[in-house]
């Protein structure tokens, strides 16, 4: 499935410009260590966490996308940062079991 | 509204709409309707499939199309209880599979229509095509000849890369101070690129990015500082992560996965899982930590450029 399904479907918001790939699968957890250690390349990774280091995890890590859930803003830094490093930042209203289940479904449709 | 206007120039685009074919962009996926069915249906069908017009087949022949300003005619005029034969377009300009794109973008420039039919060959009706299609269709292929260059310019660099392999060693070092999460991330950053750069495989230097951004982090939240330094050798790269201190206490309670001494305030920011030392473990090839209470910590990770290490995320 491509970024550009997923944010339309789960209806999410764009907070900088994006460059549409191929998404893997996705992520959800707000332990940063846990994101290293088990995120995947080409993940959108579901957070709370709303700050700069935010955007290293997820540059490191080659992720498509992350995705502030619960309505999150950025601190202005991660945004910045998002921007600097070419990492896709979006945000939804929906909760991350929320976003997680409509992403989950998304994806074995798009397998399937 | 036309999807391309008056070309200036020869672009990408324009040599796309000349190659794909309109089966390559139309929906397959078809609402279709049949002269008796009244235009109250119709209206129902269009709001639940979200779409502005449908085909009106009769014994699978395409006799007509009905669209959403029928629709509103009908409500208009009161005769929306009334069959779809009866007020359907029966012109329909259809465009058959296998033209061009190119052909579609004109054909909506010379018609008004939203929406065209598709037919095959034998002119039975296949898909339909709108502008919004076109679009997307377009920008799906811009984005893989995008990514396709995107990889041949990886290839070229790894090639290159793989030349310079051999050069002399590189080093880096960065200097890390305590509480100072706004730079976490600077080495890693730096020392993944540096790999990269170097033709190394992703996976090797994102392992040595994860290894070192661990390390920066440990640094940050339990040292009262210390440095990054990045040997890159012809077939490892070594990374030496030192503190001034305190030191750890127990060593091997330290490297147990979800065991930390993080403050509440470094949790709630989602550092201190206690995953740090396991996942630079995970990461290196080879791994060692001394730690001297009162001294500082020094740790030392090497991976190799052939290495089959998983950092887990692989």
């Amino acid at each position: 499935m491509r970024l550009a399904q997923v944010i339309e479907e789960l209806g999410l918001r764009p907070l900088a410009s994006f460059c549409d790939r191929e998404v893997t699968g996705g992520y959800a957890s707000d332990l940063l260590s846990d994101v290293l250690a088990n995120g995947r390349e080409g993940n959108v990774w579901l957070t709370i966490q709303a700050h700069r280091n935010v955007a290293a995890v997820a540059s490191l890590k080659d992720f498509a996308a992350v995705v502030l859930t619960g309505g999150r803003s950025p601190q202005d830094d991660l945004l910045e940062v998002a921007q600097q490093e070419g990492v896709c930042l979006l945000s939804t209203p929906l909760s991350t079991y929320e976003a997680a289940g409509k992403l989950y479904a998304l994806q074995q449709r798009a397998d399937g | 509204m036309s999807v391309i206007g008056a070309a200036n120039g020869f672009s990408v685009a324009h040599e796309l709409v000349y190659t794909l074919k309109v089966r390559d962009a139309m929906q397959k996926d078809l609402v279709t309707v049949t002269p008796g069915t009244t235009l109250r249906e119709v209206q129902g069908l269009l709001r639940e499939h979200r779409i502005s017009g449908t085909p009106v087949l009769e014994n699978d022949l395409l006799v007509g199309i009905v669209s959403l300003e029928d629709i509103i005619n009908a409500l208009d005029h009161g005769h929306i209880e009334e069959s779809v034969g009866r007020w359907m377009t029966r012109e329909v300009v259809t465009i058959q599979e296998n033209m061009p794109l190119r052909r579609a973008v004109e054909f909506f420039q010379r018609y008004q229509y939203g929406r065209l039919p598709v037919v095959d060959a034998e002119g039975r009706l296949c898909g339909i095509l709108t502008q919004a299609d076109i679009v997307v269709r377009l920008m799906l292929e811009l984005n893989r000849m995008a990514e396709e260059a995107a990889r041949r310019e990886t290839e070229l660099l790894a090639q290159a890369g793989a030349a310079t392999t051999s050069g002399p060693a590189v080093t880096m070092e960065f200097s890390v101070n305590a509480g100072d999460f706004d730079n976490a991330g600077i080495a890693s950053a730096r020392i993944k690129s540096a790999l990269q750069e170097r033709g190394v495989d992703l996976k090797v230097a994102r392992r040595a990015a994860i290894a070192t951004y661990e390390a920066e982090t440990n640094i940050i939240i339990h040292s009262i500082g210390g440095s990054v330094k990045a040997q890159i050798d012809a077939d490892r790269i070594t990374i030496e992560a030192a503190d001034w201190g305190p030191g750890i206490e127990d060593v091997e309670r330290a490297l147990r996965p979800g065991f930390s001494t993080a403050s509440e305030l470094v949790r709630a920011m989602g550092f201190g899982a206690g995953m740090g030392l396991p996942n630079i473990q995970k990461c290196a090839d080879r791994f060692r930590i001394e730690s001297t209470p009162g001294t500082g910590t020094r740790l030392h990770v090497e991976i190799d450029f052939d290495s089959t290490t998983s950092d887990g995320g692989e």
